[in-house]
C-alpha cells in the first residue's frame, strides 16, 4: 500500500509546487497589467474623452464606466489564471441603486476592483496617494474621484452633492484596510456625516476573503496556498431617516449613525457565511 | 440662558468641558487638560470645526482654523481661545 501511495504523493506534492509557482507568477503579472492598464487608460482613452466629450459631468460618467469595465476584465483574468475568484451575490441592488452611499468592510486590497466590477458606473472616495501615484493618478482624476485628505467639510460637502445628483458614492467606513487578525477596523464618522447631509440611504456591502493574502501589510509576493475566494454579498439598504434623531446635533446623529453601521458589519462578519 | 464671560482661563476650560459632553458624547471623567482630542476624546477633524464655529458664535470673534492646525490637546485650545478673548 505505502508502495503505491508514496510516488502519488510525491506527484501532488510536485503539481501543488508548480500551481504554486504559476500562481506567483501570475499574481505579479496582476499586479503590472493593473498599473500598466491604468497608465494606458490615462495616456490614450482619458485624454481623447476629453476632446470629444466636451460636458465634464458626462466626462466623469464615462470615465468611470471604463473603470468599471476594465475592473470586470481585470477580474476575469484573476479568475481565470487561477489567482483569485470571485462570488457575488445581490449585483442588481447596487446596479438598481440611484444616490446611495455604498460602504463595504475593507479586508484587501481587492475589495474596490470588485465592488466596481459588479457596476456601470460609481463615484468613490479614494485615499489622496493615489492623486500623486504616476500609474493611477490619471484614472482617478479623469473619474473625477473624491480624496480623502481635502477640507473635511469639502469631502463631506461634494459627496453629498454627487448623492442628490443621483449618483452612487463607494466609501470604505473604516477609512483603510482592515489590520490583519481583526474583523473589522475602527469607523470613522465620515459616512455618517456624508449620508446625514446628503441624506442619503447606505448599501452595505459585506466583503470575505479565505486568505489573509493582500491584507494590510502583507506583500504581494507572499501568496496564499490556494486561490483567493471573496464572498461578497450587498446587504439591505440602511435608510438614514429613523436611525438618528434629527433634533439633536450633528455630531451625536453621526456617531449615532456610525454605531449602527459598525453594529451591522459587526454582526454580519462575525457570522461567518450567513 | 447668559453668555459666560470667560475672562479666565478656568471659565474657558468649563465652557469647552460643557460643549465636549453635550455635542461630542465625550465621557465627563474622560476629560482632562492634557487629553488628546483627537486620539482620547474621539473626536475628529469634523468635529474640531464644529467646535471652532461653537467658540465663534460664542465669543463673536473669527476664531481662524490655521489658529487650530496645532491644536492637540484641551489645554491647547483652553490656551488659543483664552488668547483670542483677551486679546
Amino acid at each position: 500500500m505505502d508502495k503505491v501511495r508514496l510516488p502519488r504523493n510525491k506527484a501532488r506534492t510536485a503539481d501543488h509546487k508548480i500551481r504554486q509557482v504559476w500562481r506567483l507568477f501570475a499574481t505579479g503579472l496582476a499586479f503590472c497589467i493593473f498599473g500598466v492598464g491604468a497608465l494606458l487608460l490615462a495616456l490614450t482613452l482619458f485624454p481623447l474623452m476629453m476632446l470629444v466629450i466636451r460636458d465634464r459631468t458626462k466626462r466623469r460618467h464615462a470615465a468611470q464606466f471604463v473603470i468599471c469595465r476594465s475592473f470586470r476584465l481585470f477580474c476575469f483574468v484573476l479568475n481565470i489564471t487561477g489567482v483569485a475568484s470571485v462570488e457575488f451575490d445581490g449585483r442588481e441592488k447596487l446596479n438598481q441603486a440611484r444616490g446611495k452611499l455604498i460602504i463595504a468592510n475593507h479586508p484587501t486590497l481587492l475589495d474596490v476592483v470588485i465592488i466596481l466590477a459588479q457596476m456601470d458606473r460609481c463615484q468613490c472616495v479614494v485615499k489622496h496617494q493615489l492623486f500623486r501615484n504616476p500609474f493611477m493618478a490619471g484614472v482617478v482624476r479623469a473619474a473625477g474621484f473624491i480624496r480623502n485628505d481635502d477640507n473635511p467639510e469639502k469631502l463631506v460637502a461634494d459627496a453629498a452633492c454627487h448623492l442628490r445628483n443621483g449618483d452612487c458614492v463607494m466609501i470604505f467606513p473604516e477609512g483603510t484596510r482592515t489590520a490583519s487578525g481583526e474583523i473589522l477596523g475602527p469607523l470613522q464618522r465620515g459616512v455618517a456625516n456624508i449620508a446625514i447631509n446628503a441624506p442619503a440611504d447606505l448599501i452595505p456591502v459585506i466583503v470575505r476573503c479565505n486568505h489573509d493574502t493582500l491584507k494590510k501589510g502583507t506583500p504581494w509576493y507572499q501568496i496564499p496556498p490556494t486561490k483567493i475566494q471573496y464572498n461578497v454579498r450587498v446587504g439591505s439598504t440602511i435608510p438614514v431617516t429613523g436611525k438618528t434623531d434629527p433634533s439633536e446635533g450633528r455630531a451625536r446623529q453621526a456617531r449615532a449613525l456610525t454605531t449602527v453601521i459598525k453594529n451591522y458589519f459587526c454582526d454580519r462578519l462575525s457570522h461567518d457565511h450567513a | 440662558m447668559t453668555t459666560p464671560a470667560m475672562q479666565s482661563r478656568e471659565d474657558v476650560y468649563q465652557q469647552l468641558h460643557d460643549y465636549l459632553v453635550e455635542l461630542f458624547e465625550v465621557p465627563s471623567e474622560d476629560i482632562s487638560p492634557d487629553a488628546r482630542l483627537f486620539e482620547d476624546l474621539d473626536l475628529d477633524s469634523i468635529d474640531a470645526v464644529d467646535l471652532i464655529v461653537k467658540f465663534q458664535e460664542l465669543i463673536g470673534k473669527k476664531v481662524p482654523a490655521t489658529e487650530f492646525r496645532s491644536v492637540r490637546t484641551v489645554d491647547d485650545v483652553v490656551e488659543k481661545i483664552h488668547a483670542l478673548v483677551n486679546a
